[in-house]
């Protein structure tokens, strides 16, 4: 092991590390869920500004 | 010890779906899938490569021989989209599906029904995509860019952006599935810093995906809204700019240059420790480059822009950027080749096309440091030293590391070994050939032939027909693949062990060969010695 595992995490890497001890298919399961939901919003937000950028470049005239 | 720890005795009781619909169609298994990928990235490697045969017969000479200069644009751009988003990305999705469970211990993907549809959105998306061809005014013919104005004079826009918009679907439900499954269905002990660099090069790889094709996705739908429905984004006439459309072009398609070749870097970590029968030198170091290269993608994308007029600053501190670049990819080569030094080095079909990867993507670096400098990018800018360039990363250095890994791993998929005799014919084929096919492009370049045209000045004949000449023999070489690959899947005798590679560690060389259907079902408790990388020190 690498010496973050136990006890009080102390970074986020220790936190992921952590949960993977947890052998519960469920509870894997949901939590994966969860990160998808999570990268899915990330992915409509940035198709979202991508065009919303472009909107206020030619709105404020910067081009 | 490794096996009793990990093999999973119950694997062999839930064989595959028997019936072909079931099984192919209706699958959610990572395996199947996987396969799925591969295969439908084999069909586009071909279909992508003949479109290549056309371009380079009708450069074998001056003059215009075979097609219309129309065509030919036509099939510089389709040849890109099916390569890049038919062969290469789907090739990695399909080892990454393959592999990833199987190397973090978990007993599938996170999302299995994502990941079905992940897979069945790209045969329609290219089906529609190649089916523009047969358009009455033609397919895109402006490149895989899509640069606005040109792209717009095009009939067949809608249907391309489409597609591309399918295939941005694809990608991303692909990427969210191995970052679902990275983070959250390892096996206990499999910590982030003892996972095989493989699947770190493909949780990068994944977040670059979420990032960048959403922007891809708003920048086609940009020139969608520009061509029907009356908005002036990229266009001037109405008080739009074409270059904002290069900018949020290359903010995507520089990353896309490092989803295409960070999974690559992630198979020759794997390849190169196992044949030279050491542990990959300076683990963390490559995990930490990768993730440098990934960063350092998101602040270089003007580079493909010198030319258009940018400020003296933007150019300078662009140029610096980009050459930062070569100091993790630096860190990278150098680590391979010190896992390599003093190592006991065996060159079989996978190391052999690994070690080919190390020589010819340092040459394509290298091309790419030289287009860096602004002075000299003036120079090589849309000339065939481009051209060059881009081919010796993708084909040496992607394609390469797809092929390296296919061999590496086919005897885990099939439980049977490919004819090593006829691996290292198609090797020394497709070595040979693909140099003399674009070395030769370079001096082209640097001569001033430009990037798509059918024709050229008398000048450049000679290198022109060289390179045409390898081209051919390039693609022929590439049915030995194909020939050694249904060999090994349909006809090959020989039985693959368990650990394929006797100098191969991974959890992936502890289940039996052929892979059963169902692996993990239980998570394993995994021990620091099963691992490739099991003794990392923080």
């Amino acid at each position: 092991m690498d010496g973050s595992m136990p006890g009080k995490p102390e970074n986020t890497r220790a936190t992921l590390n952590r949960q993977v001890l947890d052998p519960s298919q469920s509870v894997r399961l949901r939590r994966a869920r969860r990160t998808a939901m999570i990268a899915g919003a990330v992915a409509v937000s940035f198709f979202v500004l991508s065009i919303v950028q472009m909107l206020w470049i030619q709105h404020l005239g910067l081009h | 010890m490794a096996h009793e720890a990990t093999h999973d005795h119950h694997d062999e009781h839930h064989g595959a779906p028997r019936g072909f619909f079931q099984r192919w169609v209706m699958s959610t298994n990572h395996k199947d899938i996987g396969t799925l990928y591969l295969v439908f990235a084999l069909l586009m490697f071909f279909i992508g490569g003949s479109f290549a045969m056309v371009i380079r017969a009708e450069l074998f000479k001056p003059g215009l021989q075979l097609v219309q200069p129309y065509f030919f644009n036509e099939m510089i751009t389709m040849h890109a989209l099916v390569m890049i988003f038919g062969a290469i990305m789907p090739a990695f999705v399909g080892l990454g599906n393959w592999m990833i469970p199987l190397m973090v211990g978990a007993p599938d993907m996170a999302l299995p029904r994502m990941n079905n549809l992940s897979f069945w959105i790209l045969p329609f998306a290219f089906a529609l995509l190649l089916s523009t061809l047969f358009l009455p005014g033609g397919s895109e013919a402006s490149g895989w860019t899509l640069y606005a104005p040109l792209s717009l004079q095009s009939s067949a826009l809608s249907y391309t952006v489409f597609a591309i918009h399918l295939m941005g679907i694809s990608s991303i439900m692909g990427a969210i599935n191995i970052i679902a499954t990275i983070l959250n269905m390892r096996a206990p002990g499999m910590d982030l810093l003892k996972m095989p660099v493989f699947v770190w090069t493909w949780l990068i790889t994944a977040f670059l995906l979420i990032a960048v094709m959403p922007v891809l996705a708003g920048a086609v739908t940009m020139l969608l809204t520009d061509k029907y429905f009356g908005t002036n984004f990229f266009n001037a006439a109405g008080g739009g700019d074409p270059l904002l459309y290069q900018h949020i072009f290359w903010f995507f398609g520089h990353p896309e240059v490092y989803i295409m070749i960070l999974p690559a870097f992630g198979i020759i970590s794997e390849i190169i420790p196992t044949f030279s029968r050491k542990p990959l030198f300076g683990y963390k170091a490559m995990v930490m480059a990768t993730a440098s290269i990934a960063f350092l993608s998101f602040i270089v994308w003007a580079h493909h822009m010198f030319t258009v007029g940018l400020p003296m600053g933007a150019e300078i501190f662009f140029m610096y950027s980009t050459m930062l670049i070569a100091v993790p990819t630096g860190v990278k080569v150098f680590n391979w080749v010190a896992t390599m030094w003093g190592g006991s080095m065996t060159f079989e079909t996978p190391m052999l096309f690994a070690v080919a990867f190390v020589i010819l993507f340092t040459i394509g670096g290298f091309s790419g440091l030289m287009l860096a400098l602004v002075p000299a990018d003036f120079q090589y800018h849309d000339t065939y030293f481009v051209v060059a360039h881009f081919h010796y990363v993708l084909v040496t250095g992607a394609a390469f590391a797809i092929i390296a890994g296919v061999y590496y791993w086919l005897p885990k998929w099939t439980g049977r070994m490919y004819s090593e005799t006829w691996a290292k014919i198609h090797f020394w084929n497709s070595v040979v050939w693909v140099n003399v096919l674009f070395f030769p492009q370079h001096f082209l370049g640097l001569a001033g032939m430009p990037r798509r045209v059918a024709d050229y000045n008398v000048a450049f004949a000679d290198f022109n027909m060289i390179s045409s000449i390898g081209g051919f023999l390039f693609g022929a070489s590439q049915l030995i693949f194909v020939g050694v690959l249904i060999h090994c899947v349909f006809l090959s005798k020989k039985k693959a062990a368990d650990r394929v590679w006797d100098g191969a560690k991974g959890l992936e060389w502890t289940v039996p060969s052929p892979a059963p259907h169902h692996t993990f079902a239980v998570a394993p408790i995994i021990h620091d010695d099963e691992l490739a990388h099991g003794h990392v020190e923080d």
